[in-house]
């Protein structure tokens, strides 16, 4: 009983990290067909922001880090993405596969190579019906929660939300009528950005170190959930990359010492599975876009 | 017509080749260390390139995996040559089924074809999961195969040593060796690209929806062209192990991949020509940005990673201005006749300023 | 009001406008036009601003029209394209709003949301319906509707009876005939000459390569016999019959 719940807790949080990491995939891939693998750099670059503010009051180290993630993510679309626009969504993803090998070069040109410490927060356990629960995990679930909330708030009730929709469905068509293109893709990656954000916060303080390399392997996950669950939808991705969360933390947890290793085999197994067999995802978007 | 047909058909390679062995002679020449290692690093760039370009070129559809097949290249042609004596030593925990390993040996060149066979299998096996999908999908797919591959060489410890580096293999690879399997591969590839099913496949990629419809066929050239190159680059990945004789699963990840896809957009997916210029641009670049970090000009030394950024803004400069790369797509052209080429005509455009979607300022 | 002079575009290699003229006055419902593929679409995207012509040019109340399909809108041309294009996750209200994106007065804009469920009084009780989920009569609807938020003088109409109910195609087509009589200028393409001859006021018949065959004042051109005989059919006046050619 107790294990289940460990699980449980385990799962949603995990889970909850990476449906806004995957979210923000989605968004940028269904708004411009860019699939970002420079995201994982946005993680990193959260987390070089926790190391270097590490002696800050923690209001502001929060701020700072959000500030620096979404101040990344608008260069990257002002000075990659943007001279790309209408490109293939292929040489897109060479190219964000470009700014990924920029941006880790550069950190580890100014903040160096070795992995960097970060102060601990919230690791107490408190006992939830007997059983010990990570504090940080439940202060993730209620953060991904409240962040997805707003997102979907953000999207049906604010102008700029409708416009965004408008665009991940039929770009040119949003452009016709007047829908500035570049608010809407700044906006998407100022979302991207924060999500971000949020979400290398989660990751490093449980993790508790940040190098140059932290980011691939929730890219990977994220790119993984997204594909899954349906690159065009934001529904789908969500939902994809709650999935995938969920169960790589469960089998972090659960798997026998032998296999362990071996999950990350597993979860891209199951993505080219996927691939093959149900391209468009598990939720396909309203216009498939390849 | 028949001379025409020689000039585009015999022409390209055998300029190509000839480059290749004039420029592998000049370096050897020179009898610098260096110049001769930057080269045999080039021409092993060259084999790999040329092998990505024997699928993606030739289908269009763009792979981020093929590093996988140089990996399992590689790993081969290590259990191939590392002498018997060792094996045992290094591979203490071998599982029985996988006993053979210790015991084969075999002499360099039938090591490295073995390699790019033992390549050609795998992704006979895995092709169907991969000749179906296109663009983005494909990107993906393949690049999920990457990540299959390194995650199961680098836990496989008892098979591959894992983490810790794969030692012993001979260091014998000459510039001269390396010059013929980079002619090699460029034959190899040329010889596709105008055989019926490259041909085929060649038609295929400028027209997917049509392609598609052709269903069967299309799947059967791909996996031909799949197959096919993972041969080349599993025999450039057996090569490469021979050079740097040590390695272990991350020298065939991520940075191997970025740098085989810049070689091969810098000088232009459409053309072998392409592929082979832009092994040639990248290594000279990557040379001189090393040389200029390291500070042997400028007496000032710049911090690790320098050039690495410089050659992934390049990469992003040239997708930026010139997606089809250096060549646009084009082979070696015959010196002689230099006729007036039909301008491709641009594709629809909205009007200045309706990209922007803000047009006249509001 | 619209002048367009020598119009011409490709698409690659292919010349599909090889010098287009025709204008469109104030207050005036002006048809285009001529078997597929001749062009109409393409000069349609031209004067949108969705298509950069490779020639010619195309004057808006006596300026050059300049900038992308946005400065189009503000300068008041108003674009309804072929298929629609309705964004079907987004609901009927939110599609309209969407018309009036370069709009700056929201007030009057809930008014002309108001004046086009008048217009189209189905739309009421769709207003929170899902787009994708209409008709495609009722989605041909929101399409004008939402074009017409943006308070255009001008409206381009692409084919907007392709693919309807041929009892949808009549009330179409006295809707658009009511929207010249309520002041907005329109031009009109359409397969479906013989509709098209009876409202509009005059006539563009296209021919391959966006050449303008002939024109002219939309009752003379239905009496003629050659255009009769080319594109109605051969019935006496009297006789109309609804023929797409």
């Amino acid at each position: 009983m107790t294990d289940v719940l460990e699980y449980l807790v385990a799962a949603l949080s995990g889970g909850g990290i990476y449906a806004l990491l995957t979210i923000g995939l989605a968004l940028l891939f269904s708004v411009m067909g860019l699939m970002n693998f420079a995201y994982g750099e946005l993680i990193m670059t959260g987390g070089f922001a926790m190391y270097l503010l590490r002696d800050a009051p923690w209001p502001l180290m929060i701020v700072g880090v959000l500030v620096a993630v979404v101040a990344v993510a608008l260069l990257t679309e002002r000075l990659a993405f943007r001279p790309l626009r209408g490109a293939s969504p292929l040489t897109l993803l060479i190219a964000a596969f470009a700014v990924s090998i920029m941006l880790q070069n550069a950190a580890r040109m100014t903040v160096g190579p070795r992995a960097k410490g970060v102060r601990p927060w919230l690791e107490e356990t408190i006992s939830i019906g007997g059983v010990g629960v990570q504090l940080l995990d439940l202060v993730t679930i209620a953060v991904a929660l409240a962040l997805i909330g707003g997102l979907v708030l953000l999207l049906r009730r604010t102008a700029l939300g409708v416009q965004l929709r408008a665009a991940a469905e039929d770009f040119e068509m949003a452009s016709l009528l007047g829908v500035k293109a570049n608010r809407v893709i700044a906006s998407a990656f100022a979302i991207t950005g924060v999500l971000g954000a949020v979400a290398a916060l989660m990751l490093i303080l449980k993790q508790g170190s940040v190098s140059v390399t932290v980011g691939s392997v929730p890219l990977l996950i994220a790119f993984v959930g997204a594909v899954v669950g349906g690159m065009g939808s934001l529904v789908g991705a969500a939902l994809g990359g709650f999935v995938l969360g969920a169960v790589t933390a469960v089998l972090d947890a659960a798997l026998p010492g032998e296999l362990a290793p071996f999950r990350d085999a597993f979860v891209f197994g199951l993505v080219i599975v996927m691939l093959a067999t149900r391209p468009q995802g598990l939720v396909p978007a309203p216009e498939a876009r390849v | 017509m028949a001379a025409q047909r020689l000039r585009e058909g015999v022409w390209p390679p055998v300029a190509l080749a000839v480059a290749i062995v004039v420029v592998a002679a000049l370096a050897g020449a020179t009898g610098d260390v260096v110049i001769r290692r930057v080269a045999i690093l080039a021409l092993i760039n060259l084999v790999l390139v040329v092998g990505l370009w024997t699928f993606s070129g030739v289908t269009g559809v763009v792979s981020f995996g093929h590093v996988s097949f140089a990996a399992i290249g590689a790993y081969a042609c290590a259990y191939l040559t590392i002498p018997v004596a060792m094996k045992r030593g290094l591979f203490p925990e071998m599982p029985g089924f996988l006993d053979f390993l210790l015991t084969v040996h075999a002499s360099f060149p039938v090591a490295v074809v073995l390699s790019g066979l033992a390549a050609a299998v795998f992704a006979l096996v895995v092709a169907p999961a991969f000749v179906r999908l296109d663009g983005v999908q494909a990107g993906i797919a393949t690049l999920a195969l990457l990540a299959v591959v390194y995650n199961v060489l680098l836990n496989w410890e008892e098979v591959t040593r894992g983490s810790s580096t794969m030692i012993g293999v001979p260091a014998d690879l000459r510039l001269g060796t390396a010059a013929v399997w980079a002619v090699a591969a460029v034959a190899i590839a040329w010889l596709f690209a105008r055989s019926r099913v490259g041909l085929r496949a060649r038609a295929a990629r400028e027209d997917g929806a049509a392609a598609r419809s052709l269903g069967l066929r299309v799947v059967a050239d791909r996996t031909v062209a799949w197959c096919l190159s993972a041969f080349v680059v599993g025999c450039g990945g057996a090569l490469y192990a021979h050079f740097i004789t040590t390695f272990n699963p991350d020298q065939f990840y991520l940075g191997l991949t970025f740098v085989l896809l810049a070689m091969l957009v810098l000088g232009g997916i459409g053309s072998l020509t392409g592929a082979v210029v832009g092994v040639a641009v990248y290594s000279l670049l990557a040379e001189l940005l090393r040389r200029l970090q390291g500070g042997s000009w400028t007496g000032v030394e710049l911090p690790a990673g320098t050039a690495e950024v410089v050659l992934a803004a390049l990469l992003l400069v040239m997708l930026i201005k010139r997606p089809r790369g250096l060549t646009g797509g084009r082979e070696v052209p015959w010196p002689a006749r230099r006729g007036p080429r039909a301008a491709a005509a641009a594709p629809p455009a909205p009007r200045p300023g309706a990209a922007e979607g803000g047009g006249a300022a509001a | 009001m619209l002048a367009v002079k020598d119009l011409r575009a490709r698409y690659g290699p292919i010349e599909a406008l090889q010098g287009t003229s025709l204008e469109v006055r104030e207050g005036e419902l002006v048809g285009l036009v001529g078997h597929n593929g001749v062009g109409k679409s393409t000069t349609l995207k031209a004067i949108a601003g969705v298509l950069r012509p490779s020639g010619g040019t195309i004057e808006w109340l006596g300026a050059p029209l300049r900038g992308g399909a946005a400065a189009t809108i503000r300068a008041g041309i108003a674009y309804v394209p072929e298929d629609r294009r309705i964004f079907a996750g987004l609901t009927v209200e939110e599609n309209l709003r969407l018309g009036a994106t370069t709009r700056t007065d929201a007030d009057a804009v809930a008014a002309d949301i108001e004046r086009e469920l008048e217009r189209f009084p189905p739309l009421r009780k769709l207003l929170t319906r899902r787009a994708g989920n209409l008709s495609g009569g009722e989605q041909q609807m929101l399409a004008i509707s939402r074009a017409l938020l943006s308070r255009p003088r001008l409206l381009l109409l692409d084919e907007p009876t392709l693919g309807l109910a041929p009892i949808i195609i009549d009330t179409l087509f006295e809707t658009i005939a009511r929207l010249r009589d309520e002041g907005v200028t329109v031009l009109l393409v359409e397969q479906n000459v013989a509709k098209t001859v009876r409202i509009a006021d005059r006539l563009y018949v296209m021919a391959p390569g966006g050449r303008i065959e002939r024109s002219g004042p939309a009752a003379e051109l239905e009496r003629s016999p050659e255009f009769r005989a080319g594109y109605l059919s051969l019935a006496p006046a009297h006789e109309r019959k609804a023929v797409t050619p």
